[in-house]
């Protein structure tokens, strides 16, 4: 269960270059090859090959993603038969999307044409309202004036203040009146002899003219009428565009279709990219696979490959652990644990995988701190549900339905049920009436769990080839033992009195290694910051045991806190009298389920996170993303 | 500033930095060093491949010093609150500005997307401009529309403008200055009152060379009418406030508008009869005011901003010599380009502070 991850073997297959394109396919085709981008033996193969197929392949795909977005295509079309793209064929196909997304842009640009009619039919609109209200006489505004510069208009509302002061310096003065949220409606007037001046900086400014209309005041159900003529048929064009382009779409289905079956298989080649190296004729790619894999990958070489290769597989070094990519096998029932590891980072190579250390002490941790028999079946039952009816939120149910379980057991454990302390019997524990229970085997689980945690961290080490680190490093074997020694030390202390002997030897030996180690690595360094990081690196590792193991104190903490939570509550329905009593109570219940659940979710994810993973977790590992067809061959 | 400890933290920092800057006298030797000094020098590894042609070589080297401002950046930024990061940031943006200029001029232009891309900063994602998804952009239609849905909203309307109108194209860069401006004055003014002063005081220096360049420009170069000129043009924080924009917009002719500058600009203007003299003397006055800032200011976030202005300013002229040495120009314009003085003899270099 705790096993290291999957282990993995490096990959070098040599062949002809003129084989590589059918050797991405296969690769993609097998779908368990990860490219080792690291341009290993770029001494041997100083060529990248496929720069023109690169450049071709991405501005294809770009059109494509142009085209489906506009075009609303459906999922990617299975591929029929696995194939080589040659690169003419590629060019082919990204020439004719280019003249396919030209058109589709001049669609776009239409769509654009029609928004901004649209803006401006909605500004004529808002404006009428305001050119009513306006206290002049409208009839002035409207047509040319012999000396007189006019422009009715609006203008975005962050250009008002600049272009006032702008058409000052040209004598002209602006009146402002609402017209809507995005433009301020203008009044411009001045002198007729400053027109050229003033084009310029009205373009600049945004000005957007809105005729008046002659009939405003004597008959504005006319211009009403003419506005709503106009969105009408706005809307009518808006159709046909849609309709054309939908039929335009629908003409090319199948050509796009093909075309998307053709990038799909032409992918693999581009996504080896430096992984695949040549020298002249011959060719090198590297990558990993899992090591019980490697029969299927050499099985499909020898399938689809008929001239000569050669396939050549090693260990993974120690030195190259953080390029090896890590596989976790998928668990069936944590699988939302793992999401929530891999949040944090990716394991690596080699390290042991925290999936059901962090499941079972997350579960177990958020039992204790929101136990509850009827707030707890309420999780399970809605993640129950979510498990069962959506499939494609299986893990967010099971997760939820786990944490529920656990708060219905400690609800039993604790006598719990939708806050009321009386009903049912505690099996184990009331928290309100042993709080000094409840801090003490909070510490005591704390201990246990920051042992375990640096037990792991130890082997971590060890599996990496770390030994001093796993000896004598922040988490090693000399830092346990200083823990374990101040642990006991104080434990005799509060029994007998007395720290005792065999304690206080471990805990001086225990810290004069670790000083030790930290001056042998800091050789350079002069005598003073010799004496003071090994001075402060051992009170840190001092303080840093200490502070992580009262954090544990919050889940007794939490225990306690859900019911006092659960008092508060019943003092407010005592208050509200018979007709407010239940209804508090249910709206005090789910007042706890929703915030205290959240603040319990975030307080466990934190203790796993600081406590836990900061402890012995790497989490630097390089994600296994094997290069695969990206939809599945009919066959 | 939010804690005190921080602000020990940033002024131990930005003292620590500021002996990277150059001094005048250090200055004055660059143009002295011999090419491979001043490589090994600066570790400008990029300069020296040979092979590859002068304009790459000069980009690179661009790319590596705003690279190491960019760097010293992030570790002054990191202490700070949310404010004063993100006035930061807005300064920072300058180089996202160049790319967005360089990228909407060279596709209305209709330059080859190589060629574009060759003249884009290479900037870390700390800097969220969409380069690449803007430079596959088809047409110039398909550009506009992407920068429509993006932050650049506003500027993608004065391109359309651009665009459809055949308008002036330094009308494109003046709205994105504005943009920009206008972005460096409002988050100047949401920092906390004991940094407030002090920074927007160096807003202030920074936006008051932009506008008199643009000023000058506008009216005596583009000949632009005395309202289109102040439009788009920016309110300084510093010494050309409004009042004093609407006053020198109004001026005919180049010498009363240098007469009726402040006092301070004025004095360092008094004979110079150039825009590129005005740039080399709004320069230099910039440059001893930010020294200034970054010796005495009490605000460390004021301090930063001065220390990062005056480090791009010193990368500037790096580039100028370098550029120099790989263009083979002669020595007296390089000293004219650094607003030197042409000496009478040429003396041996003495020492540089490194890059980093």
């Amino acid at each position: 269960m705790f096993a290291p991850t999957i282990q993995m073997q490096h990959v070098l297959i040599q062949a002809l270059t003129e084989d590589l394109p059918k050797i991405s396919v296969a690769l993609a085709d097998v779908g368990i090859f990860d490219p080792d981008k690291r341009s290993v033996d770029a001494d041997k193969f100083p060529v990248v090959p496929g720069d023109k197929y690169k450049q071709l392949f991405n501005q294809a795909s770009s059109r494509m993603e142009k085209i489906a977005e506009i075009l609303n295509l459906e999922p990617l079309p299975m591929v029929k038969k696995v194939r080589v793209v040659e690169e003419s064929e590629l060019a082919r196909i990204n020439s004719w999307l280019g003249d396919i997304w030209a058109t589709a842009s001049s669609y776009e640009e239409q769509f654009r044409h029609l928004k901004d009619e649209e803006t401006l039919i909605n500004q004529r609109e808002d404006s009428l309202e305001n050119f009513a209200n306006l206290r002049v006489d409208l009839g002035l505004l409207q047509g040319d004036k012999k000396f007189l510069n006019l422009f009715i208009g609006t203008v975005p509302h962050n250009n008002v203040a600049q272009l006032q002061e702008a058409l000052g310096l040209a004598r002209h003065l602006l009146y402002t009146f609402s017209v809507n949220s995005n433009a301020t409606g203008v009044i411009i007037a001045g002198p007729r002899d400053a027109k050229g001046e003033l084009t310029s900086i009205l373009q600049a400014a945004e000005f957007r003219a809105l005729p008046v209309p002659p009939d405003l005041r004597s008959h504005p159900e006319n211009i009403r009428q003419e506005i709503s003529d106009q969105r009408a048929a706005l809307v009518l064009k808006r159709q046909k565009v849609n309709q054309q382009l939908q039929n335009w779409g629908n003409s090319l289905h199948k050509e796009l279709e093909d075309a998307q079956r053709s990038l799909v298989l032409a992918e693999p080649y581009v996504r080896l990219d430096v992984a695949m190296r040549s020298a002249g004729s011959l060719s090198a790619v590297t990558g990993w696979v899992p090591k019980k894999e490697l029969p299927k990958l050499e099985t499909t070489l020898n399938e689809q490959l008929t001239a000569p290769f050669i396939l050549t597989t090693r260990s993974p070094k120690h030195d190259e652990r953080t390029s090896v990519p890590t596989v976790m096998q998928r668990s069936k029932f944590f699988a939302a644990f793992q999401d929530l590891i891999c949040q944090y980072g990716v394991p690596r190579y080699g390290e042991i995988d925290p999936t059901p250390i962090f499941a079972l002490t997350f579960i177990l941790m958020f039992g204790v701190m929101f136990g509850d028999v009827g707030q707890g079946a309420i999780f399970a039952l809605l993640g129950g549900f979510i498990w069962w009816k959506k499939p494609k939120l299986k893990s967010i149910g099971q997760f939820i339905t786990y944490i529920g379980i656990s708060s219905v057991i400690f609800g039993f454990l604790f006598g719990s049920i939708f806050c009321f302390e009386t009903i049912i019997p505690h099996l184990w524990v009331s928290p309100m009436h042993s709080i000094d229970y409840m801090l003490m085997a909070a510490l005591v689980f704390g201990m246990v769990f920051v042992v375990v945690m640096s037990l792991i961290s130890i082997y971590n080490h060890i599996a990496m080839n770390e030994p001093l680190e796993a000896l004598f490093g922040h988490h090693g074997v000399a830092s346990l033992v200083f823990y374990l020694a101040a642990a006991a030390g104080l434990y005799s202390i509060a029994t007998t009195g007395e720290f005792g002997l065999i304690p206080t030897i471990l805990l001086i030996g225990s810290f004069t290694t670790i000083f030790a180690y930290s001056w042998y690595e800091m050789h350079d360094a002069g005598f003073d910051e010799k004496f003071l990081v090994g001075t402060i690196g051992g009170l840190e590792i001092a303080m840093g045991y200490v502070s992580n193991t009262l954090s544990f104190l919050r889940v007794a903490a939490f225990s306690l806190n859900h019911a006092a939570l659960a008092g508060a509550i019943f003092a407010i329905a005592d208050a509200t009298g018979s007709s407010g009593y239940w209804p508090s109570i249910i709206i005090g219940n789910i007042f706890i389920i929703v915030l205290e659940g959240g603040i319990v979710l975030i307080q466990t994810m934190r203790l796993e996170y600081y406590e836990g993973f900061s402890r012995y977790y790497f989490g630097d590992g390089k994600e296994y993303v094997p290069i695969k067809l990206r939809t599945a061959t009919e066959s | 500033m939010a804690t005190f400890s921080g602000d020990i933290y940033l002024h131990t920092r930005v003292s620590m930095f500021a002996g990277r800057l150059l001094t005048n006298d250090q200055i004055e030797q660059l143009p002295k060093f011999k090419f491979d000094d001043l490589a090994k020098t600066y570790g400008l590894t990029a300069i020296q491949d040979n092979k590859a042609p002068v304009n790459l070589r000069l980009k690179a080297l661009e790319n590596s010093l705003i690279n190491i401002i960019l760097d010293e950046l992030v570790i002054l930024v990191r202490p700070m609150e949310t404010e004063a990061h993100e006035m930061i940031m807005q300064w920072a943006r300058k180089f996202e500005l160049f790319n967005l200029k360089a990228l909407i001029r060279g596709k209305l232009s209709g330059i080859p997307d190589a060629d574009i891309q060759a003249t884009l900063h290479d900037l870390p994602p700390l800097l969220g401009l969409p380069h690449q998804s803007l430079l596959r952009a088809e047409s110039v239609l398909e550009l506009l529309r992407q920068l429509e849905k993006s932050q650049y909203r506003s500027i993608a309307s004065k391109a359309r403008q651009s665009y459809e109108e055949h308008q002036e194209p330094f009308l494109l860069d003046a709205a994105i200055d504005q943009l920009y401006c206008t972005g460096l004055i409002e988050q100047a003014q949401k920092l906390a009152s004991a940094d407030r002063k002090e920074t927007t005081k160096i807003i202030g220096w920074y936006i008051d060379r932009i506008i008199l360049l643009w000023l000058l420009r506008y009216r005596f170069i583009y000949n632009l009418a005395p309202s289109d000129a102040y439009y788009h043009l920016v309110h300084s924080p510093g010494y050309l406030h409004k009042k004093q924009l609407l006053a020198l917009v109004e001026l005919e002719t180049w010498e009363e508008v240098i007469s009726a500058l402040p006092r301070k600009i004025h004095q360092e203007l008094v004979d110079v009869g150039s825009i590129a003299a005005v740039e080399q003397r709004i320069n230099a006055l910039n440059i001893r005011n930010l020294h200034s800032a970054v010796a005495k200011s009490s605000s460390a976030i004021a301090r930063v901003l001065a220390y990062l202005m005056l480090r791009d300013l010193d990368f500037k002229q790096l580039v100028t010599v370098v550029q120099g040495h790989l263009l083979n120009l002669d020595s007296n314009l390089v000293y004219q380009a650094l607003g030197l003085q042409i000496p009478a003899v040429d003396s041996a270099a003495t020492s540089l502070p490194t890059a980093a």
